[in-house]
């Protein structure tokens, strides 16, 4: 049973390695689900499936395509808002405009197509 | 107390205050900035490119919403943790005023009424408008509630967004600590496969590319299991006794192969060091759950309880496997003959009381907590005489249970003891090993490939996925040589 306080000794430290590690997760910062590339292609890859459910003036996709938009970019926003917090109040701009844009009726597409040229061109960099 | 227990007793100890440490961290977390104080001021800025608008100064009111942006930007953290319902509709008409400043020509009577709403929708969450419906204190989500959820991961599958479906199966994850209560009562398989599917659901929709038609199968599953459920509404003394037979059941088979093992190392009186460990889970879940339910809600510690059900299931398997190994060695002739020699004179060492002590703690608080709050959810809907006859039956059948099986320890021989103990020991930590894994998937931290030809066993906690099960096969291969080596070595003595 002596060895038993080296089995203790090693969960203790185990167990205190996970409550810290899962401490900061917990914390209200949770870690990014995929890089910032990784993100950043995925929402590119949303955002050209808006494009066309736009160009197509296609209501029911366009919209379907906005809650894709803001699902891949809750993947990895907090990482782009600690890395460049002014990069992440201008990608929002574009994509709050976006997304409020696919609801209207009727959509603008104009200021849509503008909107989403706005927002690829500030994602292609970090797709890099 | 021995040196060695006293270091024993400052590591535990700090491991506690760990604990709460990390605990607190997220009370403070909720607790800090006042969001709200905050909010106040920041919507000024939005009145201001409101008036400014309304005076036909539009460039003036572009300046004025983008200095609220720039705020919103620091404090929308804490919105969102007071509630996610409140941050959404703030982002969503944030949305409208971007989409109004964005058109050409300029939009002034758009923008004004994006501006009106927004600034609206700002004072409603200061007034605590959208308490309701989400993750804050208070609310509770009742399994209607998932099945809408499953619904719009259902229909976003099949409209082929994976993304979306996701995001609706993590909404389910998190509210399902509020209705498992209530699951688990209806039927112990309909809630372990809930839990499984939720996994599979997850692993599906996000792998790469996503297996949409599979995730819509276990999206029907999930649907057609938790159907009958919704409208369950109240409940009654059996419903009470059995959350506490199925919580408790684990918990009591630890307790009780180390009570049996005190008992044959002659040592009995060692045993408040066990209860003293069992003590200290309850006290600690009943502190926690009351915590939970004031200062969190359930939705928002869901994450959490499923971390703490994760790391304690893994660390205590990590025990069991050498508690299980060494009752094995010592059911091995060659051990046992020397254990006979010894045992009379040897003492267990604090250090490995502390050991007993700290599994028994474990065994309890790992699903102590979320058993607390089940009896706290569903307080309001059964009569306190219920409650109070359930616990109690639940707990005499528990105790009955235990009393039988040490009753019966003592008639058998030491070796067969220490074999039967041994096996029960080692399916306990493998069992925990399984739960303890998908816990931790459960709450996101370890991810989830869901393999169709595993099986699913709900007894053995085998889920269908290898981050799962692979720490199970080698918990296996592990034991099985054990079981070999100690079989040559005992032919060796003999002959």
């Amino acid at each position: 049973m002596l060895k038993f306080r080296a089995v203790q000794l090693a969960g203790l430290l185990l167990l205190s390695l996970i409550l810290v590690a899962c401490g900061s997760a917990a914390g209200g910062n949770p870690a990014p689900a995929v890089s910032i590339q990784a993100g950043a292609q995925a929402m590119r890859q949303a955002l050209a499936g808006v494009q066309k459910a736009v160009e197509a003036a296609d209501v029911n996709q366009a919209k379907a395509g906005g809650d894709a938009l803001e699902a891949a970019w809750a993947k990895f926003e907090d990482a782009v808002k600690a890395k460049d917090k002014a990069l992440y109040g201008q990608i929002e701009e574009p994509l709050g405009a976006i997304e409020a844009g696919v609801k209207a009726t009727p959509m603008d597409l104009t200021t849509l197509a503008g909107q989403i040229r706005k927002l690829d061109g500030l994602l292609a960099p970090l797709a890099k | 107390m021995s040196a060695m227990g006293r270091r024993s007793l400052t590591i535990s100890v700090f491991l506690v205050t760990l604990l709460l440490v990390w605990l607190a961290g997220g009370v403070t977390a909720a607790a800090a900035g006042s969001p709200g104080a905050d909010l106040t001021a920041a919507n000024q800025l939005v009145a201001k490119a409101l008036g400014l608008a309304q005076q036909g100064d539009l460039p003036g009111a572009k300046a004025a919403y983008a200095q609220f942006t720039q705020r919103w930007l620091e404090i929308e953290a804490g919105i969102k943790g007071q509630s996610k319902a409140a941050y959404q509709a703030v982002e969503a008409e944030m949305g409208n005023v971007q989409l109004a400043l964005a058109k050409t020509p300029p939009d002034p009577a758009g923008l004004i009424t994006a501006l009106t709403a927004l600034s609206t929708v700002n004072a409603g969450v200061v007034r605590g408008e959208y308490a309701a419906g989400n993750d804050s204190p208070g609310t509770h989500r009742s399994v209607a509630d998932l099945l809408t959820l499953l619904d719009r991961a259902r229909e976003r599958a099949g409209a082929g967004d994976a993304a979306g479906a996701a995001a609706a199966i993590g909404e389910f994850r998190q509210a399902w600590l509020d209705v498992e209560g209530v699951v688990i009562t209806y039927s112990g398989k309909v809630y372990a496969d809930t839990e499984r599917d939720m996994v599979d659901a997850q692993a599906l929709l996000t792998s790469q590319p996503p297996r949409l038609a599979q995730a819509l199968v276990v999206i029907d599953r999930l649907h057609e299991n938790l159907g009958p459920i919704a409208g369950k509404t109240d409940y009654n003394l059996l419903d009470a006794a059995s959350i506490l037979l199925r919580e408790g059941l684990e918990a009591l088979l630890v307790i009780v192969a180390l009570l049996g093992f005190l008992k044959k190392a002659g040592q009995a009186e060692k045993g408040r060091w066990i209860w003293g460990g069992v003590a200290a889970g309850l006290g600690l879940s009943v502190v926690l759950a009351v915590l939970v339910r004031l200062l969190f809600g359930t939705g928002a510690f869901g994450d959490n309880n499923f971390l703490i059900t994760g790391a304690a299931g893994l660390f205590a398997a990590v025990m069991l496997i050498y508690v299980s190994y060494w009752l094995h060695s010592k059911s091995s002739l060659a051990e046992w003959q020397r254990y006979i020699r010894t045992r009379s004179t040897a003492a267990l060492a604090t250090g490995s009381l502390f050991s007993l002590a700290t599994l028994s703690f474990l065994a309890v608080f790992r699903e102590g907590t979320e058993t607390v709050l089940f009896y706290v959810g569903m307080a309001s809907s059964i009569s306190m005489t219920d409650l109070l006859l359930g616990l109690g039956l639940g707990l005499a059948i528990l105790l009955v249970v235990a009393f039988v099986m040490l009753k019966v320890g003592r008639h058998i021989p030491l070796r067969p003891f220490f074999l039967v103990s041994s096996l029960l020991v080692f399916y306990l930590a493998f069992k925990f090993t399984g739960t303890g894994v998908h816990s931790l998937q459960l709450a996101g931290v370890l991810p989830a490939a869901h393999v169709s030809y595993l099986p699913s066993i709900n007894f053995l906690s085998v889920y269908p996925n290898w981050q799962s099960t692979l720490p199970q096969l080698a918990l296996l291969l592990l034991a099985a040589g054990a079981a070999v080596w100690t079989r040559l070595r005992d032919q060796a003595i003999r002959q």
